[in-house]
């Protein structure tokens, strides 16, 4: 039994290569007719926090918006290298045990991804360590317990934003564990409950360190590189109760069944999450070891060719007896389809520049998230990933769950901007076939299962840059988070969100905005607290004209008017830092 | 980043679809249950505290249908109650110990009929032993998530896996690792990769014993005993273990066109045998392809091909990695142009849920030539139960029926293929450019259950014997229908027969008793129907 347990484990290894290699397969590269026919490497190092090399790290080199992923292994200086790559864009990560990813500022200018024939410099920091032991009421160890370390908390003070899942461990014949590899942040730690695996109390409620259920659970600092120990638990061993039901989905040959996922919900975030597999051709699933309280479940298939289907969250209270005779459906998720159009300028300043290729203009729809339904969870919305346009730049945005959704696309071609995103109004169901409707500044609602058209993305030539300075006055120092903004003032392009452009200060002062539409602007550069994130995203966000409303206002205050002319690059602009708070409140 | 936390979340997903955290529990009522109880002791002491869990024990690998645990008692006793009628595998759930008798270190078969009460399941245990120790890197690093195998002496070719899920046999972020639970014996230890299991492609340590050799005859035997504790037992790995590339181009081999987007799978090869793996490596725009982190060893390079996406294939392209890398490998891939259509029927039942479960089949073919691997083609199943295998290169064509799981398999049959109305009697000869159509694949459906129980004429089991039984077709002893599982009182029980004569054959090994002669019984199984069996064995047949 051991030894299947082994060739088990091995099985998977090599199933997920298979399975990898199966999930590329519905998503051939697509290749632009007028990409180059040349191939190259991307290369770099991988460091860790005192800028020591990491060695035999993993490096991961995936084409930006998804399609095979390459990888190799760092060498004794950390180096790397992928070659024959395809030309395009991709994202570079690494990881290696033990270590975490440095958690990344969404407002730097750093870039996101990387085109071949760059050298990209990563990071992997050594996680933090959670260890202790685990003894019964009479102080005996708890052998072969699973115990679990879920993150309530980011060292931002944040609820995890992707659903952290727990990380696990089994405690040892001496009833100790030692979970390594943690991001910064607060955890709660708990042992025994359903796990799937075949040990010893998983019929169990799990009790959470030092010896009590979920709301007495001590919470556990991690930082970075230290180790948390004697975080001991004292098992409770109570029998948990039990959740049942029968999961249904759309059927196809090519399913292998349909995955089960049990979310506790506590002070109503979600936080541990159960997974459970129906197998197709079996009469139901049961999560055993469950603690009195309130939970989410959710149904979804994956079918090879046509996406995940997913059912209605259900909202399940356990108080004290079994819940069974659950009934979950899934049913197949959302999709808007459009296409990316190109328009190349005719100003003379911008001949002979790059085309943007339509394989570097990865599509995003992101879902309203103060709307979102709680309950829904993340790992739903996450499914409705980026995708990339065919070579006659036709798109399918797929996996949508039901919502309301804008979306994200930028240029990876210097001299190229997004100039608009719409769609017919027919689609949105409000207005007569023949209306645009500006997608950018307005939500499209999906509904359940709605297949919306007629998403267009225009992309056009003449992008300028906007490089610079910000001064400060002698003897003052700069503070720590500044972002320049650029407001349109031309007055047909005021209510344009996407003319709208906000981005970091470097620590030195520096400033980069790229791909920016020609036309006149308002520039304003002005300290934000610590905790904004985000800036850019929030600030295109259809909702908040009233943000947009002020911060134009503050711009025209600051009385700093820039033009730029189409393929425009300005360079050393020197910019004054506004003092904070000083604009005329107007009724 | 949010695209790659997204995929990320979505191929996770797709690998929880792969069922390994699978746990379903039967929803069929039952009306009478039964129970299994026992003893738990220690040095003929009973233990109180330790769990015991009863699993569905069939169709084996497969997720049990039921779970369930109970506690010992001051007295040691245990009693699980509300066990449905099933095969079951009884064993505690005590990770620091093992069972004393070897013959069933996984624990006791169970084979329970309706309310029955079985009682006397006891288990024996022992501490089992402990080795722990620290594992560097020639650096003096820790080396982290380092899976580290135990091999028994007296089966050296076989690691002893780990105990329990992602336990103790791998190395912690100190470079520690601390296996227990190991059965008193004696032990080689080893961390890195064997060949057989060195997985091309990512950074693996070549295989290396304590004390840090890499030929196996040279390793120190640890000896394991109850409750000892092997404490330093160290390595450090990475000495000689120098990794290289392969690369090369993959072109059509007519028209000598760069085939684009195709997967590899490699052979490594060691003597006689060879080990297969999938490669994480698509070829580019241009068929180019580079493998990373090989061995020196001997390989075989073939085209995967990918249903839906590249149906191109390669016979293997042998080449070497000697000390340095390999680059300008060709590879030649081909789309064979031969096909085959037909359909699934059903022979022995009309129903029509039974046919919706047949159409959530695969057929599959294997076709064998002188290239010496094929990784098969598949078809789905259309409503009509038609199917068409395309791209088919020339040899000899295998039919089976695959599933995306294979429980749903059970109780499905293939009885005979059939071309043009007459039977095939063995495999499908295939020439380039053949487009063959009308093959019907009768597939008969088994809804009967065979229930009974083996005894010796002369009295009881005695304790530490084992039975087999071979169910096969009467009259076809060729390929076995079913090996159910006998359990310690000499019960077997399986279902998802089709009705027909079967034959029976039963062998019964008793611990030092002259070998009993097997004995081979007729049984007409009835579909839709408990048939009982009783199988008696005769030790002194002259």
């Amino acid at each position: 039994m051991l030894r299947r347990a082994f060739s088990l484990a091995l099985a998977l290894t090599i199933l997920a290569i298979f399975f990898c290699s199966e999930f590329r397969a519905q998503q051939p590269l697509p290749v632009d007719v007028k990409a180059e026919d040349r191939t190259g490497a991307i290369s770099g190092q991988v460091v860790n926090d005192a800028g020591r090399p990491v060695i035999n790290a993993t490096v991961f080199v995936r084409p930006f918006g998804g399609g095979p992923v390459r990888n190799t292994t760092t060498d004794r200086e950390g180096n790397f290298q992928v070659t024959n790559l395809d030309r395009g864009a991709y994202i570079v990560s690494a990881s290696a045990p033990a270590h975490v990813t440095a958690p990344r500022d969404p407002d730097s200018s750093q870039q996101t991804y990387y085109l071949v024939g760059d050298w990209v410099r990563l990071a992997l920091f050594k996680g933090g360590v959670i260890s202790g032991t685990v003894t019964s009421a009479t102080g005996e160890p708890v052998v072969g317990v699973l115990v679990r370390a879920y993150l309530i908390c980011e060292s931002n003070g944040q609820p995890p934003r992707y659903g952290a899942p727990a990380i696990w461990r089994t405690t040892d014949d001496r009833g100790m564990y030692r979970i390594y590899g943690l991001a910064p942040g607060t955890y709660v730690v708990s042992a025994g409950g359903s796990s799937g695996f075949s040990v010893p109390y998983e019929n169990d409620v799990p009790t959470y360190a030092p010896s009590s259920t979920r709301d007495g659970a001590a919470e556990v600092t991690v930082n970075l590189g230290q180790e948390s120990d004697n975080i001991d638990i004292r098992y409770r061993g109570e029998r948990g109760r039990v959740i049942s039901g029968i999961a249904s989905g759309p059927e196809s040959g090519d399913v292998p069944g349909i995955n089960i996922r049990l979310s506790s919900i506590f002070d109503g975030e979600s936080q541990a999450n159960s997974l459970l597999f129906q197998p197709l051709g079996k009469p139901g699933f049961v999560f055993h070891g469950v603690a009195d309280g309130d939970y989410n479940l959710i149904a979804s298939v994956f079918h090879p060719e046509g996406g995940w289907s997913v059912s209605e969250p259900r909202r399940v209270k356990v108080r004290g007896a079994d819940v069974t005779g659950i009934e979950l459906i899934a049913r197949p998720l959302g999709s808007i389809s459009g296409r990316v159009v190109l328009e190349a300028s005719k100003a003379p300043e911008c001949k002979d520049k790059r085309r943007l290729l339509f394989v570097e203009t990865v599509v995003s729809a992101w879902h309203n998230e103060k709307k979102a339904a709680r309950d829904q969870p993340q790992s739903v919305w996450s499914l409705g990933g980026p995708t990339l346009p065919d070579k006659q730049g036709n798109f399918v945005l797929r996996n949508l769950a039901p919502g309301e959704y804008r979306f994200n696309t930028r240029s990876l071609a210097k001299y190229w901007y997004l100039d608009s995103m719409t769609l017919p109004a027919s689609a949105a169901n409000t207005a007569p076939a023949t209306r645009l409707i500006d997608a950018a500044r307005n939500w499209t609602n999906a509904k359940p299962g709605a297949r919306i058209s007629g998403l267009t993305i225009t992309f056009a030539e003449g992008a300028a840059s906007f490089h610079g300075q910000i001064m400060v006055p002698e003897g003052q120092r700069l503070p720590p988070k500044i972002f320049v903004y650029l407001v349109p003032a031309d007055r047909e392009k005021a209510e344009d969100v996407l003319r709208f452009f906000a981005q970091k200060v470097d620590s030195d002062g520096a400033f980069a905005l790229n791909n920016l539409a020609p036309g006149r602007y308002w520039v304003l550069a002005k300290a934000v607290a610590e905790s904004e994130s985000n800036v850019l995203s929030r600030l295109r966000l259809p909702d908040e004209t009233d943000a947009r409303t002020k911060l134009r206002q503050e711009a025209v205050a600051a009385r700093t008017e820039v033009e730029l002319k189409p393929c425009q690059n300005v360079t050393g602009y020197k910019l004054v830092l506004e003092p904070p708070a000083k604009v005329p409140e107007l009724n | 980043m949010i695209s790659l936390t997204r995929s990320t979340v979505a191929i996770a997903l797709v690998l929880g679809a792969t069922g390994l955290f699978l746990r379903v529990q039967s929803q069929t009522k039952t009306i009478r249950k039964g129970s299994v109880a026992g003893k738990v002791t220690i040095r003929n002491k009973p233990v109180p505290g330790i769990v015991v869990g009863l699993r569905s024990s069939e169709p084996r690998g497969m997720p049990p249908e039921v779970s369930l645990s109970a506690t010992t008692d001051y007295d040691g006793q245990y009693l699980i109650a509300d066990v449905p009628a099933g095969s079951y595998r009884v064993a505690p759930m005590a990770p620091a110990f093992v069972i004393s008798n070897m013959n069933n270190p996984g624990g006791e078969v169970v084979i329970l009929r309706e309310g029955e009460v079985v009682e006397g399941i006891d288990f024996a245990l022992v501490r089992g032993g402990v080795i722990t120790g620290k594992i560097t890197d020639l650096e003096g690093q820790p080396v982290i998530a380092q899976p580290v195998n135990l091999f028994r002496v007296d089966s050296p070719n076989q690691p002893l896996p780990p105990v329990g899920p992602n336990s103790g046999a791998q190395t912690d972020d100190r470079g520690v690792y601390r296996i227990f639970g190991i059965p008193p014996g004696n032990y080689r230890i080893a961390a890195g990769y064997a060949n057989e299991f060195v997985y091309p492609g990512s950074r693996t340590y070549r295989q290396t014993f304590y004390p840090n050799v890499f030929d196996v005859a040279k390793a120190t035997v640890l000896e394991v005993t109850e409750g000892s504790e092997a404490l330093n037992v160290d390595l450090i790995l990475g000495q000689g273990d120098k990794t290289f590339a392969a690369s090369g181009r993959v072109v059509d081999a007519e028209t000598g066109h760069p085939v684009s987007g195709v997967s590899f799978g490699v052979q490594l090869i060691f003597g006689e045998r060879h080990s297969q793996f999938g490669l994480p490596v698509i070829s580019n725009s241009r068929g180019e392809f580079r493998i990373e982190n090989l061995l020196a060893g001997t390989y075989r390079l073939f085209v995967m091909p990918q249903r839906g996406s590249s149906e191109h294939r390669s016979d293997p392209l042998p080449f070497e990695i000697v000390d340095q890398d390999v680059s300008g490998l060709l590879v030649k891939a081909t789309k064979g142009d031969a096909s085959l259509a037909g359909s699934v029927v059903l022979e022995n039942t009309d129903d029509k849920a039974v046919f919706a479960r047949l159409l959530k089949l695969h057929i599959l073919g294997h076709i064998q030539n002188d290239s010496g691997f094929n990784p098969g083609h598949t078809s789905l199943l259309s409503s009509d139960g038609s199917f068409l295998l395309n791209n088919l290169e020339p040899g000899s064509l295998y039919i089976s029926l695959s599933a995306p799981n294979s429980s749903l398999l059970k109780g499905f049959f293939i009885s005979r293929i059939e071309r043009a109305g007459v039977e095939e009697p063995g495999l499908i000869e295939l020439r380039s450019g053949d487009q063959i159509t009308g093959i019907r694949v009768v597939v008969s459906y088994g809804s009967a259950t065979v229930r009974g129980v083996v005894r010796l004429a002369n009295g009881e089991l005695p304790a530490g014997s084992r039975v087999h039984i071979r169910i096969t077709r009467a009259g076809d002893t060729r390929q076995n229908i079913r090996m159910p599982q006998v359990d310690a009182r000499g019960h077997f029980f399986a279902e998802g027969i089709p009705a027909g004569l079967y034959s029976f054959e039963t062998h019964v090994f008793v611990p030092g008793s002259k070998p009993i002669p097997p004995v081979s019984q007729q049984v007409n199984v009835l579909d839709m129907a408990v048939t009982e069996v009783e199988i008696t064995v005769h030790t002194n047949t002259p």
